[in-house]
């Protein structure tokens, strides 16, 4: 029974079908056979080109990897509503859990894209955050040596 | 015979040291912070003691609960492996006043390699060819920025105490100095607890050959021929082999015999590295690391010796257990360094669990790995996760070696590397020798993401796939079937 999945990965919505063990993409000419294997690995091919590598399904994501690539992927139902480019570009977090070296800019200050705003410190190398785009800081909510998480916001920009 | 050795280091090379060590029968002692109680080192030693918190200051470079954890084991030696405190003189010397055999060079020569102008200064003397630089007396922002303008631009500045590429920025312009100035000395005092920079002009386009040496306290001197490790990125090395597949008979000739005069010039003793920039015909001392390599396996791989048994009976007052003439470069080698780090975004250092880790196997392949399935990588320190080392009879053999261990790597959990090391390890420029140090950060794009429509697409069939599947059969169940296929379950309780 073929079944559809909503599959995102870095920020790409695809659609795909699989009935038994072959896999088609929409909008992806040609379609892909999936092969377990008895040690746990997965063999992905079109026909052309195959890869193995492994899938592991946790709470955060598939995690899926071919010949080294690796992706995590998130996998919904065919009717959800896609997952790509949610819209908080606005708000700035740091990628990982890091220390904030110094602020650039004060609240009021004008940017342009690419400014450096903040410089995070984590495994001994400084991370520089820079402005995405060009704009005015209105908010921030980090102060120099306090240890930051992915899911702090540090910086507003309007 | 050293007895008992105090590893003061962690993840792989901790793991590395105490290998030889148990070859050796010789006791280990290995220290740890909060973040790793459970890491693989902990376990493999004799004896773990906990150092302090998991910041790096406050427990991997800590003297004193190093110099204490000693004392409490009764420890006799200590080997400091790469990167924390294994360059730093004070440390050897605080282990030398506690009548403690530091594994490595005495202080004085740490000292004085690790003041990069006493070092070009004494390898200059002993006529080996040397690049413009200086350490800026005062390290006031406007003396290092004069000390750059006299070396000439491009400049480079890097941490005067270490290696590893921290705190290293190249300077384009004065205008760019004053920043980069205060970076670097910044990621240097984290580091290596010293922010001290070095200035030095920059020779474009170079490839990065480093010469082994070792050397025994009964004064024989041998080199273990030269490492190529011009693939880098922002300095830190990617991809290294041996021997150097530009490095003629001629320049190996004249490079080892520079190599082993700098290290006289210093009455050096145990293993260490002397770094040249090749350009041409033409090599540069770039520098002399007083310590065992990242990357010391290629060498390994194509000598045939073991550099940490070596380190350990030269340390224990042995002569060397080879010659010169017992040393010969068999095959090619080559050493991927395996990081957590997102290529995608800009190589941004990744924390996460290691929810699969499943290494590769096969005739030539080694990995050395200080971390285990189940494991988290932190954000305290290095994000290598593991080296793949590839070895064959030729450097095409090699390369498809790696290439092949690297695909079969199963690393899911974080985001990693390994499919920007299989792109480099197959680029036709990289297998020309077309590259210098500079190479990976000018054609980035080539490497980043690493994959091409299909292999996107064969991830989301995966993705759907491995959804629709059941789960693949658990671990405990792959451990029942080996304990029923156990030939001698048949035989009943059996005692050896």
């Amino acid at each position: 029974m073929a079944a559809t999945l909503r599959i995102t990965i870095g920020g790409q919505d695809f659609l795909a079908t699989v009935d038994q063990r072959t896999v088609t993409i929409d909008g992806v000419e040609g379609t892909w056979t999936t092969t377990t294997r008895a040690d746990g690995r997965w063999s992905v091919s079109n026909g052309e080109t195959s890869a193995t590598g492994a899938a592991l399904t946790t709470p955060a994501g598939t995690w899926v990897g071919l010949d080294g690539t690796v992706a995590l992927a998130q996998v919904d139902s065919a009717s959800a509503r896609p997952r790509a480019r949610t819209s908080d570009a606005d708000a700035l977090r740091p990628p990982m859990s890091a220390t904030v070296v110094r602020i650039h800019v004060a609240v009021g200050a004008t940017v342009a894209e690419g400014d450096p705003l903040i410089v995070l410190e984590a495994m001994k190398m400084e991370l520089p955050i820079r402005a995405p785009r060009a704009g005015v800081v209105t908010a921030i909510h980090c102060r120099e040596g306090e240890l930051v998480m992915p899911t702090t916001v540090l910086v507003d920009l309007e | 015979m050293i007895r008992k050795v105090l590893i003061a280091n962690r993840g792989e090379i901790a793991m590395r040291i105490i290998r030889a060590c148990r070859e050796m029968h010789i006791q280990t002692v290995a220290v740890y912070s909060d973040a790793d109680a459970d890491a693989p080192h902990v376990m493999a030693a004799n004896e773990a003691i906990l150092l302090g918190p998991a910041a790096a200051s406050e427990s991997y470079l800590k003297v004193d609960a190093l110099l204490d954890a000693a004392r409490r084991t009764g420890a006799d030696a200590v080997h400091p492996g790469y990167g924390f405190l294994s360059e730093n003189a004070a440390f050897a010397a605080r282990c030398e006043a506690a009548g403690l055999t530091f594994i490595g060079p005495s202080s004085t020569v740490i000292a004085a390699m690790g003041s990069k102008t006493a070092a070009r200064k004494a390898v200059s003397a002993a006529g080996v060819p040397v690049v413009p630089g200086e350490t800026p007396a005062s390290q006031e922002i406007d003396d290092v920025r004069a000390a750059m303008g006299r070396v000439g631009y491009p400049a480079l500045l890097k941490a005067s105490a270490g290696g590893g590429g921290k705190g290293m920025r190249i300077v384009r312009a004065e205008s760019e100095a004053d920043e980069a100035i205060g970076a670097a000395s910044r990621e240097a005092s984290r580091a290596f607890a010293d922010g001290t920079v070095y200035v030095e002009r920059l020779i474009e386009r170079p490839r990065h050959i480093e010469v082994q040496i070792m050397a025994d306290q009964q004064g024989q001197t041998v080199h273990l021929f030269e490492r190529d490790c011009t693939l880098q990125r922002r300095h830190q090395k990617v991809i290294e082999e041996a021997p150097g597949p530009t490095v003629t008979a001629a320049i190996r000739e004249r490079m080892t015999r520079a190599a082993i005069a700098a290290a006289r010039a210093v009455g050096y003793v145990n293993a260490g590295t002397i770094e040249f920039l090749l350009s041409g015909d033409e090599f540069y001392f770039l520098e002399m690391n007083t310590r065992l390599q990242v990357e010391h396996p290629i060498t390994e791989a194509i000598t045939g010796v073991d550099l940490v048994r070596a380190q350990l009976l030269v340390a224990s007052g042995e002569r060397l257990p080879f010659r010169q003439d017992d040393l010969q470069v068999r095959g090619h080698a080559v050493e991927c360094r395996v990081y957590a780090e997102d290529p995608a975004a800009g190589f941004l250092p990744q924390a996460g669990p290691l929810l699969r880790y499943r290494e590769p196997q096969g005739p030539g392949v080694r990995v050395d790995a200080g971390v285990r399935e189940g494991q988290t990588i932190t954000v305290h320190y290095d994000p290598m996760i593991a080296k793949v080392i590839a070895s064959g009879e030729s450097r095409a053999a090699a390369f498809a070696r790696a290439t092949l261990a690297l695909k079969d790597f199963d690393i899911l959990g974080l985001q990693h590397n390994i499919g920007f090391l299989v792109s480099l390890l197959t680029d036709a420029r990289v297998l020309a020798c077309d590259t210098h140090t500079r190479f990976i950060e000018e054609h980035i794009d080539d490497f980043v993401p690493g994959y091409s429509e299909d292999r996107l697409h064969a991830l989301v069939a995966l993705a759907a796939a491995a959804q629709s599947a059941p789960q693949p059969a658990s671990r405990t169940t792959h451990a029942a079937l080996r304990t029923d296929a156990d030939p001698f379950a048949t035989l009943g309780k059996v005692t050896f």
